[in-house]
């Protein structure tokens, strides 16, 4: 992971200094200064100052913590980082960028790229077109990414893709299952070397209780881009959002992403969606591609970390369907890649209702 | 919809205070690292007041709250630093740029380390005070400031670099002070 791989560079930081005879300031009592500022802000709340905020929606709220709950326990595919630091990947090599029609990965990642604004509004456009339907039942999503982790046994060292299909199951109680197949894994050559999986790959399945997601979070999400924007940024206020234009993009972005990863996504959401994301001055357009399933879409982007990173979105042309996100770090030395890497990706493969479950 | 601070009458202070004590010291470290001595009070009050506020929601273990106070300086810092940024815009200049970290007023006990710290991009040294001095995991530090594990360890990387190599130029002017006498 790269949290073990940051843990080290912390010890190598602090070695470092302490070579050097240098020290960090020691932990103190609070001061003077920290005890007024304390008595002036409990003054303030004795005298109930009025500050302006936006209640929070218990609901929501509900939603946001399960969300995240499941979210963790979806991680290794969701979020792709499951790779373990200290050592060198038995290969160079991650899975190839996706050709896009009218940006250069690594001009974006610089900063170019044009707004993705005019095509977003196509989009959204083209989803409002689709039929709305409105399930009853479970909601079944699935989808397929992968991993990337690494071993060390013996101090042979060896880093695998692992392919993970998806199937996640919300009831309308709200209680959650999320099974998962990993298939045999691929060394960085694409050699097969998870030998001794059983057929059909390692399974995991999970069940969470009822209550664990609210299943009409989605389908009842506004319409209005401008109160759904609300919304999203809202969801993800203790995350960060709206610190800046980029990371209200990202945000945006994360929280579309999620919304697709439990539940059936009515067309007119997505075209809400796809509105609230025109109106983002930092997406840019990566123009039409095709998706590792070989779907059409257009991609759009966005600059991560002053362009540390880069998270794409595959949406398609067709019908308004979200179908795959990319993420792109501008390089991994820690992969043997100096250039644009791809990390993770996920294909939403199909979001459908199942009234007999 | 505005709303209000909660009343001593609704909300019981004490564990709040002792929230309070428990980290206000490494959120004045951390605040100053990102804005400066000069608007670290009114960051720091202006974050408890958040904390206060919001008291009923955020989590209940001591390391999730202390992370959740980080975060809310975080944006508070931030928010004060865009005020202050409109500001000279508006006045073409002439407000004076007051949200300049001054590192040596957050390490004064040690020279050296104010130095390599302001010699540090502003990320870089954020990822470095969050971890290297006030101890919360990469994870949290991530968290706290808004990106991925993978970005606060390339951080975290490319600070030591930078340390590492200025650490080695101090040593080697050293040593040719010393051939000098």
């Amino acid at each position: 992971m790269f949290a073990e791989h940051g843990r080290g560079e912390v010890e190598r930081i602090r070695a470092l200094l302490a070579d050097a005879g240098v020290a960090f300031e020691p932990e103190q009592a609070p001061s003077q200064a920290d005890e007024r500022i304390l008595s002036a802000v409990l003054a303030r709340a004795d005298a109930g100052s009025a500050v302006a905020v936006e209640p929070r929606r218990p609901r929501r709220r509900t939603v946001l913590r399960a969300a995240v709950a499941a979210t963790a326990v979806v991680g290794v595919v969701v979020g792709a980082l499951a790779w373990q630091g200290g050592g060198t990947p038995a290969a160079a090599g991650t899975p190839a960028l996706l050709h896009f029609a009218d940006a250069d990965v690594a001009q974006v990642l610089a900063g170019g790229g044009e707004p993705a604004g005019a095509v977003l509004t196509e989009l959204a456009e083209v989803a409002a077109t689709q039929p709305v339907t409105a399930g009853e039942g479970a909601q079944e999503v699935t989808s397929y990414g992968w991993y990337l982790s690494s071993t060390d046994t013996n101090g042979v060292k060896e880093t695998v893709l692992s392919p993970t299909r998806q199937v996640v199951l919300l009831r309308p109680d709200g209680s959650l299952r999320i099974r998962e197949e990993r298939t045999a894994a691929l060394d960085l050559e694409g050699r097969v070397i998870d030998g001794d999986l059983p057929p059909g790959g390692a399974n995991s399945d999970e069940s969470f209780p009822t209550g664990s997601l609210d299943p009409t979070r989605v389908a009842g999400l506004p319409r209005d881009p401008a109160a759904l924007r609300d919304v999203l940024l809202a969801d993800g206020e203790s995350l960060g959002c709206g610190t800046s234009d980029s990371a209200t993009a990202a945000c945006l972005l994360r929280a579309v992403i999620e919304s697709h990863s439990f539940e059936v996504v009515p067309a007119d959401v997505a075209s809400a969606f796809w509105a609230v994301l025109a109106d983002q001055p930092d997406l840019v357009t990566m123009g039409s591609t095709t998706d590792r399933l070989g779907r059409r879409g257009t991609a759009v982007a966005v600059r991560i970390d002053e362009g540390e990173r880069l998270l794409v979105i595959v949406i398609s042309p067709d019908d308004g369907r979200l179908l795959e996100w990319d993420e792109i770090l501008a390089s991994a030395p820690h992969l043997g890649s100096d250039g644009p890497t791809v990390i993770g990706f996920k294909l939403f493969e199909s979001a459908r209702w199942l009234p007999e479950e | 919809m505005p709303g209000s601070l909660p009343s001593q009458r609704s909300v019981d202070v004490a564990p709040f205070e002792a929230l309070y004590r428990a980290t206000v010291r490494d959120v004045r470290v951390y605040v100053t690292t990102l804005v400066g001595a000069n608007l670290a009070d009114d960051v720091l009050a202006d974050s408890y007041e958040v904390v206060l506020r919001r008291w009923a929601d955020i989590p209940k273990p001591f390391d999730e709250r202390r992370m959740w106070v980080f975060g809310v300086a975080r944006r508070t810092a931030l928010a004060s630093q865009r005020r202050v940024a409109e500001a000279r815009r508006r006045s073409d200049g002439l407000v004076p740029d007051l949200a300049v970290p001054d590192v040596a007023d957050l390490v004064a006990a040690d020279d050296r380390l104010a130095r390599l710290l302001g010699a540090l991009p502003s990320k870089e040294r954020e990822a470095m005070m969050l971890t290297a001095s006030l101890d919360l995991t990469v994870t949290e530090a991530a968290r706290v400031a808004g990106c991925t594990e993978a970005a606060m360890s390339m951080r975290l990387t490319r600070a030591r670099r930078r340390v590492a190599d200025r650490l080695a130029t101090e040593a080697g002017a050293e040593m040719e002070a010393d051939d000098v006498r």
